[in-house]
Order: C-alpha cells, then structure tokens, then sequence
C-alpha cells in the first residue's frame, strides 16, 4: 500500500509538471494577441516588434503591408500601454541584454531615458540618412533622439502637436477673429472669463503641468533648464497671473489631469487649452470642428514655438537580427511607412515631405502645415531620470501658484532640481 | 451576549443601518465600475454625473474580445492559476505534514527559510530573477510562471496548513497505525480528510492571490498575457495621455468578476475556515 501511493504522489506531480509544460520554448503562449518568438532564434529576414499598437482595431492591417512592403517577417510582443509599466519593463529588456525583442516603439520619456544607455544600436549611417533626416522635424530629433555622442537613436514614428485649441463660439462671442500674440491672448482669456467660465484651462496635477510650464516657457523664450533666464521667469509669472492676478483660469485645477480638464472644455467652461493630438475627445462628444473646438497657430509670445511628441522605433543592441531590423526601420521611416501610420493608425507623418502628400487629408492637415512652416518644433526638456524631475518640478509649481513659495524661491528650487537630475 | 430575541427596536435598526452603510461602501463603487464600463466613452465624464448611462453599450467588452484577445487571456489564467493551485497544494500539503510531525533540526531551519521569504519584497529578488529564468529558458513560459506562482504561494499556504495539522492530535495516526493503516494510508484517509477546512481556505485565498497577481506575469513574461496584466494593454488614445477609462472599467470588471461569484458561492467555507484556523484549545 505504501508503494501505491508513493506512486500515486509520484505519479500526481509528474502530470502536473508535464501538463504545465515541460520544455521552455516549448510551452510559449499562442494566442491571438501575441507573435512572440524567440527573436535569437529567428530567420534572417525575421524580426520581433515590441509595439504598443498591438490592440489597435487596425493593427493587423497594418501589420500586413508593413511586411509586405518591408519584406520582413514581423513577429510580435504587445507592450504595456501604462508608462509606468512600459517603462520598467523596457529598462529590464534592454538593460539585460535580452536579444528576445529587436525593435521596439518607445516615447519621449523612454528615449530620454535609454539615448545615452549604450543599449539602443545608433542609426545615422544606415536608415536616418540626410534626405530622411531632413524631412524630420529638427528640433525633436536634437532634443529628443540624439545621444550625447551625436548618434541617432530612434525613427519617429508620427508627429503629435501640443497646440492651442479654442472654443470658436467663444472667440466669436470675444469679438475677435484670431489669436495672434501674447496682447490677443490675454485680451481672449479676459473677455471669456465670466459667469462661472474661464478662458484658459490646465491640467495641471504636478506630473501633467509639465507640459504647460515648457510651453510658457519657449513661448517667452526662455529656457526651462535654465531659470535665471528672463524668458522662463516670465512663464511661470504669466501661469501665476492667469490664476491669482487676472482669475482667467481656475486655482483647483492643479488637480485636474487631462481627463478632467478636457470635460470641462467640451462642457463650455474653458475657452482655450493646451492640448495634444488631433481632436478625438472633442470629436466623440460632437464638439469638433471649425466652428466648435478647433486647433489654431500658436500665438507669437516672444516667438512662435510648439512642442511635438511621437513614438519612436529603436533598434536593441543586443538584436541577433540586425540586418532584418535595419530593413524594417528603412521602410518605417519611408513614405510608404508613414503614410501606413497614418491610414491605419491616423498618426500624422513626421516626415513634412510626407506630410504634404495627397494621402494626407483632413481638416487637421491645414493647421499641421500652418504650425510647420511658422513655428519652431522643439521635443519637450527632459532629463534621464524624466518622472522624477517632471513630478518635482510640477510639485514647485504648485506651491507657487498657491502662494506657499515666491517666484524666486520657485526659481531656485528649480534650477536645484535641474543639477540633480541633469 | 444579548440573547437575539431581547434586542431592542432601535439597537436592530443601528446595527441594520451600518450594515447598510458598509454594504453601500463596498457595492457602489463596484457598480460604479460596471456602470462606466457600459457608457460610451464620450459620456464618461458629463455633468451632471449619470448614475445609468443615457446610451449603455457593450462595445467595450467587444472591444476587449476582438481586440485585446480577452479570451486567450482568460484561457492563460486558467490554466496557470489552475495548476499553480493545484500543484502548490499537493506540494504545500506534504511539506505542511512533514514539518508538522517530523521535529528535527534542519526542517525548523527550513521553515524558518520558507517563512522568511515571504518578508522579501518582490522587486528586490525581480532582476536576478529575471535573468535566471532567461538563462534556463523558462522566462515566458507556463512553466516558469507557474513556478513562480507556486513559490508565491507556498509559504503561506504550509504556514496555515502546518498550524492546523498542529492542533490535530498526532494519537489519531497512532490509532490508524494500530489499526493497520499504512504511512500514506492515514495520511490520505484520516489525517488529509481532518485539513479540509483549512485546505478550502487556502485554496480560496490562493486563487485569489494568484487571480490577483499582476507583478509576476507582468515582469516574467512577454507573450503570455493573464487577466491582471491586461489593464496594461488597453490601447491609447489619441495622445499617450488619454486614458481609455471605458475600457479599464470593462477590463476592471472582467477581472472582479470571478472573485466575487468565487467568494459568494464559497463565503461560507471561508469564514467556517477561517474560524477553524482561529479558535485554538
């Protein structure tokens, strides 16, 4: 008897461990949202994509033309869509040496992060070469993608502004037609702030304010690394006196994110935000349009600037498909590339030649050309340790605004947290 | 103790108004939860606030079907809570029983061990875990996740075990011996049968552990995406700020929804388990 159970105890775990699958590779998932495959293992013209699209609608079509036309077979890994998660997830594959994924999409904080790593291969000699690179928007590929070795570490993917949008039924009802300077803006936030109503919305939760901060500050011409400069004073003066002086924008937004802020435009009590993107919140709450909320040109401040954001394609150091990968990010930054991003995806093309290619049509597309050709296009100030130094600069922000810091102890507080994180 | 029947009118009604107060605490924003996951995404936010949506939907559970693989999801959790429960179980058992009635000196240092690694945080072991896994090709793989699962679970599951098998007289074995029981004879039919309460605990409270484990398969694996994980893989919107909050609600749902209908069908093993494992004498 004890020999039968001592087989049976055997017997029960040798099941179990065989059910749960025995060998390594042999046990991988394969399921419909995931193409994982051993990236060390793969053919020559074979690579894995580590993508955040992967649960686009549309990303098999995508998919589809994007091997076709690159001649690459793409296998896939979705990456998580939460910054947080992505971006320690990301650290640990490329930090580790992990040859499992060769390509993978990161955004503005990732690269800020990785460009000087060692762990990302540089690209200028093979797939940014001078006729692509100058079509990209020069100010981003400085800021945002180049080590400080001069190597060119990422393909971007899309453009994304960080424009002004405006109420039109409220630009109208201020008697004006347009916003022009810092004179036409102010004049526009004052003629709209009433009856419970403000002509400027933020979100400026201190890890979100980020964005509206740098915005003041190129618009003044100053320099958000540097806060002895006139220029970056002024912007956060102008942010302070939007809220406390002129009460052309509400105090308790600090812990307004850009859910909130973006509701409380489409439901009328802004009349002009900061926004990313091309509209599709405004869109789905039938609020879109020429005549509703629409982008504008950046107003001319000390000069006309604007920010842009995108995703990237980077190619992992320790990749095994080099060659295959190479191939890839040629076609990824081509105009047949881009212009899938923008079917498929509806990511406006980085590349202006692109750009400006019938394929691209929509309203957004005006604007987009108009902030092109008239703004400076910068990628946002940031540092390798980028959450820290955005969440503590926010945190400086809000104690100004409320009065709990001055100016120039904001100033120096924030020129500190610059050399810290520098 | 007041007997029940000399409960005053006003003290039946405090105690049945808290009661209401703690169960509201807990349901809305459960309700809340599933009421967003059925509006569109344009009305998530309008004012006034809408406690039933003006347009209910179940695009976002289709949504999460078609396109964020939700099935294979819930496939991968099955099979990986399942056997991590199952195997931990049997393993936690034996383990439990061998500590419990075999006092020697290495099984006390191996519990002390075995306990100890519970007071480690997960991130401190992640990385050279990590790369461990890699290097015996089990990273991404049932496998090597259900390992993981398994270890996550074994110290607490022998730690209770172990306490009750405590309290159960060890004359009772004696007495099977006598009576011509095998080892393993009482064992399996006098020594496991006495432990199920306790095991219907553990394997309640193990299933929920796991159910809930987001850092595990989320560090440790790539292509097999669980149900806890796949918040994380809900598309963007627009901009990487937007947060898709219809479909985190649908997703939030899903992944409540097994541990509610488990702890409704099982609260009263849960509660008989857990005062079994309480009440010493």
């Amino acid at each position: 008897m004890k020999r039968f159970w001592s087989l049976f105890l055997t017997g029960s775990l040798t099941i179990a461990v065989a059910l749960s699958g025995c060998s390594g590779n042999g046990s991988r998932a394969n399921e419909t949202t995931s193409g994982t495959k051993d990236a060390g293992n793969a053919g020559k013209d074979e690579i894995t994509l580590y993508t955040i699209q992967s649960t686009n609608p549309k990303f098999q079509d995508w998919l589809k033309e994007a091997e076709e036309k690159s001649g690459v077979k793409i296998n896939w890994v979705a990456a998580p869509t939460d910054s947080d998660t992505r971006q320690q997830k990301v650290s640990t594959i490329l930090s580790s040496g992990d040859n499992t994924v060769d390509i993978l999409e990161i955004n503005d904080e990732m690269a800020t992060s990785f460009k000087n790593a060692g762990w990302l291969e540089p690209l200028q000699d093979t797939v940014l070469t001078d006729d692509v690179l100058n079509q990209l928007p020069q100010g981003y590929m400085k800021d945002m993608l180049t080590s400080s070795k001069g190597d060119l570490i990422g393909v971007p993917s899309y453009t994304g502004y960080l424009g002004l949008w405006v109420d039109q039924k409220k630009l109208e009802a201020a008697g004006m037609t347009s916003i022009n300077n810092e004179e036409d803006f102010v004049k526009f936030l004052k003629a709209t702030t009433k009856d419970g109503q403000y002509g400027y919305g933020g979100s400026w939760e201190k890890t979100y304010v980020f964005n509206e901060i740098a915005t003041f500050v190129n618009l003044f011409g100053g320099d958000y690394f540097d806060w002895s400069n006139e220029g970056s004073r002024k912007a956060v003066k102008f942010m302070y006196d939007m809220a406390n002086t002129w009460k052309v924008t509400p105090v308790d937004q600090i812990a307004d994110k850009y859910e909130q802020m973006n509701q409380k435009f489409i439901d009328g009590k802004y009349a002009s935000v900061f926004m990313w993107g091309t509209g599709t919140d405004y869109k789905q709450a039938n609020r879109y349009g020429e005549d509703q909320i629409h982008m504008i040109n950046m107003p001319e401040f000390a000069k006309r600037s604007i920010f842009t954001d995108s995703w990237s394609y980077v190619l992992n150091s320790a990749s095994k498909n080099k060659d295959a990968a190479i191939k890839f990010l040629k076609y990824a930054a081509s105009e047949d590339g881009e212009l899938n991003g923008w079917k498929n995806f509806d990511r406006y093309p980085a590349r202006a030649d692109v750009a400006a290619k019938e394929e691209v049509a929509g309203d957004i597309k005006t604007i987009y050309n108009e902030i092109q050709s008239t703004n400076e296009v910068h990628g946002r100030p940031m540092l390798p340790q980028t959450m820290e130094f955005i969440s503590e600069m926010g945190t400086l922000f809000q104690n100004y605004i409320q009065d709990k810091i001055t100016l120039d102890d904001f100033c120096k507080k924030a020129q500190e947290a610059v050399e810290r994180y520098k | 103790m007041i007997p029940k029947n000399s409960r005053s009118v006003p003290l039946t009604l405090i105690i049945w108004g808290l009661a209401a107060i703690v169960a509201f605490l807990i349901l809305f924003p459960l309700w809340w939860i599933f009421i967003s996951s059925i509006t569109p995404a344009g009305e998530l936010f309008s004012k006034p606030v809408k406690y039933w949506p003006a347009h209910p939907t179940l695009d976002s559970y289709r949504y999460l079907i078609k396109n964020v693989g939700l099935l294979p999801k819930i496939g991968n959790t099955a099979i990986i809570v399942g056997l991590s429960i199952l195997i931990g179980m049997i393993i936690s058992v034996m383990a439990a029983f061998s500590f419990a009635r075999f006092r020697t000196r290495g099984l006390s240092i191996a519990v002390g061990f075995l306990l100890a690694s519970m007071l480690i945080p997960d991130v401190v072991t992640a990385r050279p875990l990590y790369d461990f896994l890699r290097s015996v090709h089990l990273y991404d793989t049932y496998t090597g996740l259900i390992i993981l699962y398994i270890s996550g679970i074994l110290p607490f599951t022998v730690l209770i075990l172990q306490n009750y098998l405590n309290d159960i007289p060890v004359s009772i074995e004696e007495s099977a011996s006598i009576d011509g029981c095998g080892f393993f004879q009482s064992m399996f039919y006098v020594t496991i049968p006495l432990l199920r309460p306790a095991l219907a605990t553990v394997c309640i409270v193990n299933f929920i552990t796991c159910l809930n484990n987001f850092f595990t398969p989320l560090f440790y694996s790539n292509g097999i995406s669980v149900l806890s994980t796949a918040i994380t893989q809900l598309p963007l919107r627009d901009n990487m700020y937007a947060v898709p909050w219809d479909l985190v609600s649908a997703m939030g749902w899903i992944i409540i929804l097994p541990i509610i209908i488990f702890v409704a069908i099982f609260q009263r093993q849960i509660m008989e388990g857990i005062m079994a494992g309480g009440v010493k004498g």
